[in-house]
């Protein structure tokens, strides 16, 4: 059994090479369906490989209920040898540990699996792809002021809660040695190695969808692909099946929040049009303080037979 | 990639190991509450009774990146009004000045006692002193200033008008404040300011007759004065619309001329912008700076009272206390449909704008648990010279406010009149008395001057 769990990345990789070379020599296909392929075929290895460590850590629990059993002083299973504490133990730690290594391995090919899928639809769509960053902030003198956490995610002012006004002290100030002691509520930071990336998959990873801001002409602003604070502005949604090929028509929900606050966006943007097949054009977006923001899509295909799915984008800002 | 997992105990049975642990993560434990005592304790005395031998700092000593953070709140760095596409006359110096002249005229009005003034009192900074505004009637909340109000993309408290053109014209015929019918209403403009009018605005075609206009017609009015409304055609109730607006508009324009003279608190931003201590020292007192740095870091009032208006513009609910239970204040809630049914938005037929350019009309956020109960933060300038305060002038004084900020309670909910618990957006301060009154006294060095001189403050000659 283990060996064969042992063996079975190495069986993906000899299989997904023999994919993608049958692929090349039926017909060189363009860089961009390359580029499909081979996400697709790391998101395959992903998916293998986080089976592989749910089985581990099935198998684990199991060991740990024997090992469980044996310390109540229970009988063993009728019919199974009696295998020694240690022996269990040993299996138990081998178990945890492939099941560790195989989930961070389906999350490294997760990774690049967009990071491929991303390169193609870069490639593919290059008109309506021009930002391929993570969506910043465009500076301004309002920025200064969006700093401050406004409001404490909490509906109780008992004695037991956290003094959220009196703790932690902003350290950013600190550093830059103010006399003005600023405190910052807690819970309100996002984490260091949130994903913030551009490109994302779907929940159920039928669709990859990018975003990015949709500046009309090249404008005076300092860097016209980035977000205005607290000003009304324009994103271009695009969607793609994960061969590539444009989601159009789809209906598509927007919703956004701030997930240290209690409150969602200031206005209700929605897709006003399609700019092209695949490519939406999401109005009314406004964001009103610094942060960390989720931005989420619902997308409906107008295909009944097509799966509806959800994306979701963190920005930083 | 995964670092190594713990390595386990040989034996699962060595009960001795795990004794060890458990003692070992008891004491722990016990460390950190006891030190966490500790420091609470220490953080206590240090509130309550700051030790004598300790140098006190020099709250007039700030450092580069504290001015840097303390000039955008002058009023010097104000920034330029926003453009209004809706009023074509916005920035016009003779709708400026009808505007002026409507805002102070009480004859407009159907009993002919009230004007815009009478609750916006010039010598008040533009407010009434009163817990609810009075006029015909009393309305449910209190009278705002309008010294700054162009800044802000919603009026009113809970933001039911999307500019101050389309404000200024739903007082007009509330039935508590000025009770004037549309209809009335145009046939004064006419008659007392027309040529005036006509001047800025053209002349506009297609009214009903002069001495119909005498009788009370609008769509808001009784049902009488509805069905005169409806007996008109849509081009006699267009053209009425229009002129009706071009009052608000004037009264905007007007209202955008509105200056707040520097306050103190900016004579000492400045003098801080300077380095020269000497003036700081004379512009604000000791305790006045111990309230500004409270006001800008622990009490954290800064995070919604921002910017050179001490205003972020934006909707919160600070949970306080609702001035009729038996009805209460949905707030933005409110504000919202009220926008979505007022006939005088950026996306209506008297709007000079084209509907593109009504970003927030059109990408209007009407749904949502924070717009519950949720009211425009008000400007802090003046607040020291503008009792009573909250939206319903719940607080008499500046220390009812800070006791209420100090230990709040969380907002009244009564599921049978709100649609979702009310969201509460503050935390309490727990602040000492004696920050409490630094605060207040901060407070009172926003406070500006009443500009006697200026003429667009009094009633026009």
């Amino acid at each position: 059994m283990r060996w064969l769990q042992g063996l079975l990345p190495a069986v993906l990789v000899v299989a997904v090479c023999a994919t993608a070379a049958t692929a090349q020599t039926a017909q060189a296909p363009s860089a961009a369906d390359a580029a499909f392929a081979e996400g697709r075929s790391w998101l395959a290895q992903a998916q293998q490989r986080a089976q592989a460590s749910r089985a581990a850590i099935l198998a684990a629990n199991r060991i740990r209920q024997q090992i469980n059993a044996l310390r109540a002083g229970r009988p063993a299973a009728p019919g199974a040898g009696s295998p020694s504490p240690d022996d269990l133990l040993r299996e138990l730690e081998r178990q945890q540990a492939d099941g560790a290594r195989w989930r961070a391995e389906a999350e490294t090919a997760r990774e690049r699996a967009q990071q491929h899928l991303a390169e193609g639809l870069t490639l593919g769509w290059a008109p309506w792809v021009r930002d391929t960053q993570p969506l910043t902030l465009d500076t301004d003198a309002a920025r200064f002021f969006a700093r401050r956490a406004h409001n404490a995610p909490l509906r109780s002012v008992h004695p037991n809660m956290p003094d959220a006004a009196a703790a932690p002290v902003d350290a950013e100030a600190a550093a830059r040695e103010m006399s003005l002691q600023l405190p910052m509520l807690a819970a309100q930071q996002a984490p260091p190695d949130l994903d913030i990336a551009a490109f994302q998959l779907s929940r159920d990873q039928h669709y990859l969808a990018h975003i990015e801001v949709h500046a009309d002409a090249p404008s005076d602003l300092g860097n016209a692909a980035a977000v205005p604070l607290n000003r009304m502005h324009r994103w271009r949604l695009l969607v793609s099946d994960l061969a590539g090929r444009p989601v159009a028509g789809a209906v598509i929900r927007v919703t956004g929040h701030m997930p240290g606050h209690v409150h969602g966006l200031p206005t209700q943007p929605r897709v006003t049009r399609a700019l092209a097949p695949g490519v939406y054009l999401v109005e009314g977006l406004k964001f009103q303080m610094e942060g960390w923001w989720v931005m989420q899509f619902h997308i409906q295909p107008a295909d009944a037979g097509a799966p509806a799915d959800d994306v979701a984008f963190n920005l930083v800002f | 990639m995964p670092g190594p997992l713990p390595t386990m105990s040989r034996s699962i049975w060595c009960s001795d190991a795990r004794r060890r642990v458990v003692a070992g993560v008891l004491a722990a434990a016990s460390t950190l509450w006891a030190g966490a005592l500790l420091a609470q304790a220490q953080a206590q005395a240090q509130v309550q009774a700051p030790s004598p031998t300790a140098v006190e700092p020099d709250p007039y000593a700030f450092t580069d990146a504290d001015r840097r953070y303390l000039l955008p709140f002058s009023l010097t760095r104000l920034p330029p009004l926003s453009p209004a596409p809706s009023n074509r006359w916005a920035d016009d110096p003779g709708a400026a000045a009808l505007g002026q002249r409507l805002f102070f005229d009480a004859g407009l009005s159907a009993e002919g006692r009230f004007s815009c003034a009478s609750c916006h009192q010039p010598e008040r900074h533009f407010t009434d002193g009163l817990p609810q505004g009075r006029a015909t009637g009393t309305v449910r909340r209190g009278t705002p200033s309008v010294l700054g109000a162009g800044h802000s993309a919603w009026l009113n408290w809970d933001g039911r008008a999307d500019s101050l053109w389309a404000q200024a014209l739903e007082p007009i015929e509330h039935p508590a404040e000025l009770a004037t019918p549309r209809s009335v209403y145009v046939a004064r403009l006419l008659a007392r300011h027309g040529r005036a009018l006509a001047a800025v605005f053209g002349a506009t075609p297609g009214l009903p007759p002069a001495e119909a206009l005498q009788q009370a017609a609008s769509p808001l009015g009784d049902a009488v004065a509805q069905q005169r409304w409806g007996g008109w055609t849509a081009a006699q109730r267009a053209a009425v619309d229009r002129v009706f607006s071009q009052a608000g508009k004037a009264l905007m324009a007007y209202q955008r001329r509105l200056q707040l003279p520097p306050a103190r608190f900016d004579a000492f931003v400045e003098a801080l912008g300077r380095g020269d201590n000497a003036a700081m020292r004379r512009w604000m007192t000791t305790d006045e700076v111990a309230g500004l740095r409270l006001f800008m870091g622990r009490a954290n009032c800064v995070s919604c009272h921002n910017g050179p208006q001490f205003t972020n513009h934006e909707f919160h609910h600070i949970g306080a206390p609702e001035a009729d239970r038996r009805r209460v204040d949905l707030g933005r809630a409110e504000g919202v449909r009220a926008l979505q049914a007022n006939a005088f938005t950026c996306l209506s037929a008297v709007s000079d704008a084209a509907p593109a350019q009504c970003g927030e009309m059109n990408f209007l956020k009407t749904e949502g648990p924070e717009l519950v109960g949720a009211i425009k933060t008000p400007s802090l300038r003046n607040v020291a010279a503008t009792a009573p305060y909250m939206h319903a002038g719940q607080f008499a004084t500046l220390a009812q406010v800070l006791a209420h900020y100090n230990a709040p309670l969380p907002p009244f909910y009564d599921p049978a009149q709100h649609p979702s618990r009310p969201h509460f957006d503050i935390a309490p301060l727990r602040l000492s008395d004696t920050q409490m009154q630094q605060i207040i006294a901060f407070l009172g060095s926003l406070s500006s001057p009443v500009p006697v001189d200026d003429p667009w403050w009094w009633p026009p000659r």
